[in-house]
């Protein structure tokens, strides 16, 4: 019974997890793509006018995702960034982050612990699913 | 700020740096740095009376280009400043050429070869752009075409035979090498008259020499030029003419009625237009227009009569003729253009977005009435709970595609890939996850462990300790 407590606390979280990992995508969304489009000259970096090419043509939600990817590389993968072909324009993360308010790159760190923590069930889930396919499948 | 210095007679330009204070031993930096902000100045030891010369105060000082050409341009006078009406001489350069040299072979034998020779200069860069390349005091390549008009163009027309030039430099290197050495020695107009008297002789019955027909071949090159000056004259009265009547249009009815774009308004000026008494001069100066700049549909089949005018060079002029049309505002032909669609686009798109939502919408709905109450309840936390792990499987997928393509430093093709099959594993890895999460976890599970193990929710708290 004990089990059934946990595994069904471990589904509720994951639900939770979901939704708040959207509500956070949708939040970045509302400000991420008009900074990166129009208000900042970021599209002109090589990251997006070589590599990433394509981006300004997705729909927000997705050209968003590759925004904030690009935004926690500045954030949190600048050690493994800084000498990659894309970034090879950008000798400082704050020429990117500057453009940001404290509270804009709050929520970009808060959808990286949500993505990361949602990925983690998300693990648990297919474990639970294939070792115990009569009870979880 | 840099200073504007105009030379007086006696004036050497190591004297006066030395007067502004400058060392002995920095002359040298200091000379670099005027040769790089006086382009129009070919030595600095042979400055005239009159010369502009732009000093700044330091060394480390930042021209911009602006202040630099404007400070060239400035001693060019009025005389050399009026509009171009001749035929566009067309220059090559020679083996051991430089922009100097070219600059005095403009002005050869006109009443301005006794300006000064910065002048000149200045004239000649300002009419070739692609000069401005050679500043360093290199030789120029050889047969280089550059514009040699002994005026200074207008800006319109210097970038006009920017890329024009490129179109006579191509001509000019189908012509054989005697040909095409006289015209680098002779120069345009002596090579016309060249051939002109060729052609007279030719004409007369006197026989002429083998390699003085060859010669005479430089004469197409020049009725090419000769052409293009036609042409621009010919649309040039055209658009006179046209500007005439509009003028009178707007006379007659005010400026708002005559660039309506309302039907009734545009009746109304186009019965103005066609009753006007220029509108059959300007019917016949559009017919009389040169052949090349209009190509029927038979005319494209067979190659044109003229066989001076390559095919390119046509093509580079009708072009020239419709860019004449680019000032109009698209909402003209756009409305023309929604018409003739008929609203055939706007009834492809209604489809699509039928065929996409509202058929599927009304499907799921209707589906979503005749289930049971227990299905219905199940399906909006699995499905619901689906869709949305989706959508953010697919955003945490793209976020990682990306970071994957950025260290390996993939181009845009191999980036978009990893992007996509990242999302599309993301989202449907998540969307599976979501689904078990919603249906089977919280859904099937809640209700396991209310009937089996908890009479009521408040069996669950007590069970708690709550």
């Amino acid at each position: 019974m004990m089990v059934d407590l946990i595994i069904f606390s471990f589904g509720l979280s994951g639900c939770f997890w979901i939704i708040y990992v959207f509500y956070t995508a949708i939040r970045i969304q509302w400000f991420i793509v008009k900074r990166y489009e129009i208000e900042t000259d970021l599209m002109d970096t090589i990251a997006f006018k070589e590599h990433a090419t394509f981006t300004r043509s997705l729909p927000p939600f997705f050209s968003s995702a590759m925004y904030t990817a690009h935004l926690l590389m500045c954030l949190w993968g600048w050690p493994i960034f800084y000498n990659k072909k894309p970034f090879r324009d950008i000798d400082n993360p704050a020429k990117v982050l500057s453009h940001f308010s404290k509270d804009e790159l709050r929520r970009v760190r808060m959808y990286g612990i949500g993505g990361a923590i949602l990925i983690l069930h998300m693990i648990v889930a297919y474990i639970l699913k294939y070792t115990r396919p009569v009870l979880y499948g | 700020m840099a200073q504007k210095v105009i030379i007086k007679n006696g004036d050497r330009i190591e004297r006066i740096l030395l007067e502004r204070g400058v060392q002995r031993h920095e002359l040298h930096r200091w000379y670099a740095k005027l040769r790089q902000v006086n382009p129009h100045i070919g030595n600095l030891d042979r400055i005239r009376a009159g010369d502009p010369v732009l000093i700044p105060d330091q060394l480390n000082e930042v021209i911009t280009e602006h202040v630099i050409w404007e400070n060239a341009f400035s001693a060019i006078p009025q005389a050399l400043r009026l509009p171009w009406n001749g035929n566009m001489n067309i220059m090559l350069s020679g083996g051991s050429d430089t922009i100097d040299s070219m600059a005095l072979r403009v002005f050869d034998g006109t009443v301005h070869s006794t300006l000064s020779p910065n002048t000149l200069r200045a004239v000649f860069l300002a009419n070739n752009l692609s000069a401005r390349a050679y500043l360093n005091g290199d030789r120029l390549p050889p047969f280089k075409p550059f514009v040699g008009v002994p005026v200074m163009l207008k800006p319109y027309d210097v970038h006009y035979w920017k890329n024009e030039i490129t179109v006579f430099g191509d001509t000019l290197n189908q012509l054989d090498p005697t040909t095409r050495e006289l015209f680098q020695e002779a120069g345009p107009q002596n090579a016309l008259s060249l051939a002109e008297i060729i052609a007279l002789l030719s004409d007369d019955g006197f026989a002429v020499g083998a390699d003085d027909i060859l010669r005479g071949a430089s004469y197409g090159l020049a009725g090419v030029s000769g052409y293009a000056a036609s042409s621009n004259m010919a649309l040039s009265s055209v658009r006179q003419t046209a500007q005439r009547i509009f003028t009178d249009a707007v006379n007659r009815f005010g400026p708002q009625v005559a660039t309506s774009k309302k039907a009734a308004h545009l009746r109304q000026v186009d019965q103005f237009i066609r009753s006007h008494q220029a509108f059959p001069g300007l019917m016949r100066q559009v017919q009389e227009l040169p052949n090349h700049l209009f190509s029927s549909i038979p005319k494209k089949i067979v190659p044109p009569v003229n066989s001076t005018v390559p095919h390119h060079v046509a093509r580079h002029f009708r072009k020239e003729y419709f860019q004449a049309f680019q000032n109009q505002s698209a909402s003209r032909y756009m409305n023309t253009i929604a018409h003739q669609l008929k609203g055939r686009v706007s009834t492809w798109s209604k489809a699509g977005r039928f065929g996409t939502w509202y058929v599927p919408a009304v499907l799921g709905l209707y589906n979503v009435a005749t289930a049971s109450p227990e299905m219905r309840m199940r399906t909006l936390f699995e499905e619901g709970f689906g869709v949305l792990g989706g959508a953010v499987g697919t955003h945490l997928g793209m976020t990682a595609g990306l970071g994957i393509a950025f260290v390996l430093g993939l181009g845009p093709f191999g980036l978009f890939i990893a992007v996509f099959v990242c999302a599309t594993a993301g989202g449907i890895l998540l969307y599976e996850s979501g689904k078990w999460f919603g249906g089977s976890v919280l859904h099937d599970g809640g209700l396991q462990l209310m009937d089996r193990y908890y009479n009521s929710l408040d069996n669950f708290f007590e069970s708690c300790g709550l």
